[in-house]
């Protein structure tokens, strides 16, 4: 399969950093390497646009952000999920499986 | 040959944030971010490649810097005017509060001179005042340096999270300590001379311009330069520092500026024997003076990232220069306003000097920070309205 198109990424991208946050605080590189981990490959973001969408979506007030040293004593900046964004992507949840639901339902003859 | 050339990591990370902020379009902790996550893609790629190759792969896996520039430069739009509005409102609170308490503590110092009965040398007083009160000054700010207690981190943290209760407070507290509400009752029983050598304001000048700004920029580009923020209270003593020398330079700025318009512009009615009334002529300097103000505001609210991008990377670049620059030209608008100051009290009536001041302080210093707080608090509702973060950065 092709990589996913710039579209699609985009669209995905804040239901998939809220997913991977609300498994646990990460920082964006760790994030990035989760993402092309769970994709095998196929989504590639570009580093550094993710961080101006973590910046708007802890404008939100669906993330926040802590300066932390890590295990080699080095700071980095680690975002968690809040209530707000846990809500949020319960609605994201919704509306995927739904727009999922429909295109199994459209596509129905292609995939059998 | 072996190309000598020694790579450091350390020297391409502070020339890459050097670059960054000249673009203007990240703030400080965006590029503490940008630089964290290079060192991780270089840490990463240092296994397989070489350090210099390493770098080079991390730097390009940001993607093309025109474009993450220009990302930046839309996402912080709107927060980095803010961050620079509320610094520069702040600034001007801080500086007008510690000009009053600096006053307070000078009259009261004098009355207990004049009570005691002690005579010493106005000028040895003068500077030695000065001095002392810098000092206190500096010690103070760098007190926040140390762990504050719980309760005094959880009403900074508040405060700073809604500035507007927080100006409201630093104008409260400032309008309290005001000649015309708290000392007056002190000078009221001064000797004459002593109330006219009180009431100059030498000895704080002598403390802004030959201490505390010298310190405190020592402080402000130390922590920026070096970013070495290890908890609240750093950042927070770091921020304060910040104000504080604004304060300060905003401080010299509004009383030199006001000085220098009224008198400036009173100064030549009386020359030239116009027949205007005192209020009318108040209002010139006061129209160039708001005119002045709405101007720098909507320069930098069009284009704050040009215009304060440049500004700091002036500064940055040219330190020393800025410095001299900087204190050559406060001593000569302070020149300046002595002279004008001496040419408009010679020609103008006794009867009018009180008045003059009356106009001068109210106009000039409680409508316009008046005038501060108002804006400040209609864009903290505006911003709570829409539920977005105060960010500091």
């Amino acid at each position: 399969m092709d990589k996913i198109s710039k579209d699609l990424t985009a669209a995905s991208s804040i239901p998939v950093i809220l997913g991977i946050l609300s498994k646990g605080e990460s920082y964006g590189y760790e994030i990035i390497q989760e993402v092309k981990l769970l994709s095998s490959d196929k989504i590639t973001w570009t580093d550094g646009m993710l961080y101006p969408v973590l910046h708007k979506l802890e404008k939100k007030g669906l993330i926040s952000s802590q300066w932390k040293a890590g295990e080699n004593g080095r700071r980095r900046k680690y975002y968690q999920i809040t209530k707000v964004g846990k809500k949020a992507q319960e609605q994201e949840i919704q509306q995927w499986k739904l727009i999922n639901g429909m295109l199994n339902k459209l596509w129905k003859p292609h995939l059998t | 040959m072996e190309n000598l050339t020694h790579f450091s990591i350390d020297k391409e990370l502070k020339s890459l944030r050097q670059r960054f902020s000249k673009s203007g379009a990240f703030t400080y902790d965006n590029i503490d971010e940008l630089e964290s996550h290079i060192r991780d893609g270089y840490e990463l790629h240092k296994e397989e490649h070489s350090e210099k190759e390493a770098y080079q792969l991390s730097m390009e896996s940001l993607g093309d810097p025109a474009e993450l520039t220009e990302l930046y430069y839309k996402s912080n739009q709107q927060s980095i005017w803010r961050n620079y509005f509320w610094i520069i409102s702040l600034s001007t609170f801080f500086g007008l509060l510690v000009y009053r308490i600096t006053d307070f503590m000078f009259q009261v110092v004098f009355t207990a001179i004049d009570k005691l009965g002690i005579s010493v040398e106005y000028d040895y007083m003068d500077y030695g005042f000065g001095l002392a009160a810098g000092i206190v000054f500096v010690l103070l700010s760098l007190s926040f340096r140390k762990r504050a207690s719980r309760i005094f981190h959880s009403l900074t943290h508040r405060l700073l999270r809604r500035p507007s209760f927080a100006l409201l407070g630093v104008f409260v507290i400032g309008s309290m300590f005001n000649n015309n509400i708290g000392p007056s009752f002190l000078m009221e029983n001064l000797s004459s001379e002593i109330q006219a050598f009180a009431r100059s304001a030498q000895g704080i000048y002598a403390m802004f311009m030959y201490l505390a700004p010298l310190i405190l920029l020592f402080i402000y580009f130390w922590k920026y330069k070096h970013k070495e923020y290890k908890s609240f209270e750093e950042k927070l003593s770091a921020r304060l520092g910040l104000c504080a020398l604004l304060g300060v330079s905003m401080t010299i700025f509004v009383i030199l500026s006001s000085m220098i318009l009224a008198e400036g512009v009173m100064g030549l009615v009386i020359l030239l024997d116009l027949n205007v009334s005192i209020y009318t002529q108040f209002a010139i300097p006061m129209v160039l003076f708001v005119l002045f103000w709405l101007s720098l505001i909507f320069l930098l609210y069009q284009q704050p990232q040009q215009v304060l991008g440049r500004l700091s990377q002036i500064i940055s670049e040219n330190t020393m220069t800025f410095l001299s620059v900087g204190l050559s030209l406060l001593v000569a608008t302070f020149l300046l306003a002595d002279f004008t100051g001496t040419l408009f009290f010679e020609q103008m009536p006794n009867e009018h000097i009180g008045e003059f001041f009356y106009l001068r302080d109210l106009w000039l210093e409680k409508i316009f920070t008046f005038f501060l707080l108002l804006l400040t608090t209609i864009w903290t509702f505006r911003r709570s309205k829409n539920r977005r973060m105060i960010a500091w950065n």
